[in-house]
């Protein structure tokens, strides 16, 4: 007749690891994806660069750590501050942001935004492909 | 023979923005739309998106009812008749095999109707009718 049992319960080290493993991966690619966004930002004045942010799941900001506004109509939107301690933010806080990125009737778009968001996708896909290396080994 | 398949077409965000130009309010309003391109004969799958995009939206007579200063790539000219449609690439990424043969491109356009926003129910009809053509489709080109 055959014994059957649970002689290892590794489950509660693993539920204690998931959640530090997942503001990990969030942490990193929201610096990443900030750092792409930033390196493709045109750069005139060199505000709209600088004001690009990123807060990351502990509640660390970047924001409004670049140059002052060059003219009177040039400022700094509002920082957006994530909702919970697994979400992470990236902003463009120069209120011109949308209209480089998006086009103008007069101006095509500089889609600097856009493409660093995407850079960032592909960089989660590569943290989140190696979730089982950051939770460590279990013993 | 067609060029290249659209293996899919759908909006990942609508796009609404406005623009003060002299005291007068501009609207833009349409969508981003993501694509999957397979190149059949070898060329570039951007050039293709264009093409396909374009396609696709002047065909329909009514869209081009509702946007007499036609379809424009990127930007269109000073003085184009209002209201008009401009598609701009935003973003992009290959899908590549484990040794980088590239299977297909995921571009994003934004495809959208510029005008002035006292002309804003006839965007907001052109914005749906872009939407009907291009949300949750595919074809070749």
């Amino acid at each position: 007749m055959a014994l059957t049992g649970v002689v290892y319960n590794r489950f509660p080290a693993i539920a204690a690891r998931l959640k530090p493993t997942c503001q990990g991966i969030v942490t990193r690619t929201t610096l990443y994806t900030r750092d792409a966004v930033q390196s493709l930002a045109p750069v005139d004045s060199g505000f709209m660069q600088g004001a690009v942010y990123a807060v990351t799941p502990d509640g660390t900001s970047t924001y409004g750590q670049g140059i002052a506004p060059p003219t009177d109509d040039a400022y700094l939107l509002p920082e957006v501050r994530p909702d919970n301690d697994t979400t992470g933010i990236v902003g463009a806080a120069a209120n011109y942001s949308i209209f480089v990125n998006n086009g103008t009737r007069f101006m095509g778009a500089q889609p600097f935004f856009d493409q660093g968001v995407e850079d960032g996708r592909a960089y989660l896909d590569i943290e989140v492909s190696r979730f089982e290396g950051f939770l460590g080994s279990i013993t | 023979m067609s060029n290249a398949a659209i293996l899919s077409c759908y909006r990942e965000s609508p796009l609404e923005l406005d623009e003060l130009v002299n005291g007068e309010v501009w609207s833009n309003i349409g969508g981003l739309y993501r694509l999957q391109v397979q190149a059949i004969v070898p060329g570039h799958e951007l050039y293709y998106s264009f093409q396909w995009l374009k396609s696709v939206l002047v065909a329909d007579s009514t869209l081009m009812g509702y946007a007499p200063g036609n379809i424009w790539r990127g930007l269109a000219p000073s003085g184009t008749v209002t209201p008009f449609i401009v598609i701009a690439f935003q973003a992009g990424t290959d899908v590549l095999t484990m040794n980088a043969t590239r299977l297909f491109v995921n571009p994003l356009f934004q495809v959208k109707v510029t005008g002035p926003a006292t002309l804003s129910p006839t965007l907001g009809a052109a914005a749906a009718e872009i939407d009907a053509l291009l949300a949750r489709t595919s074809g070749m080109i």
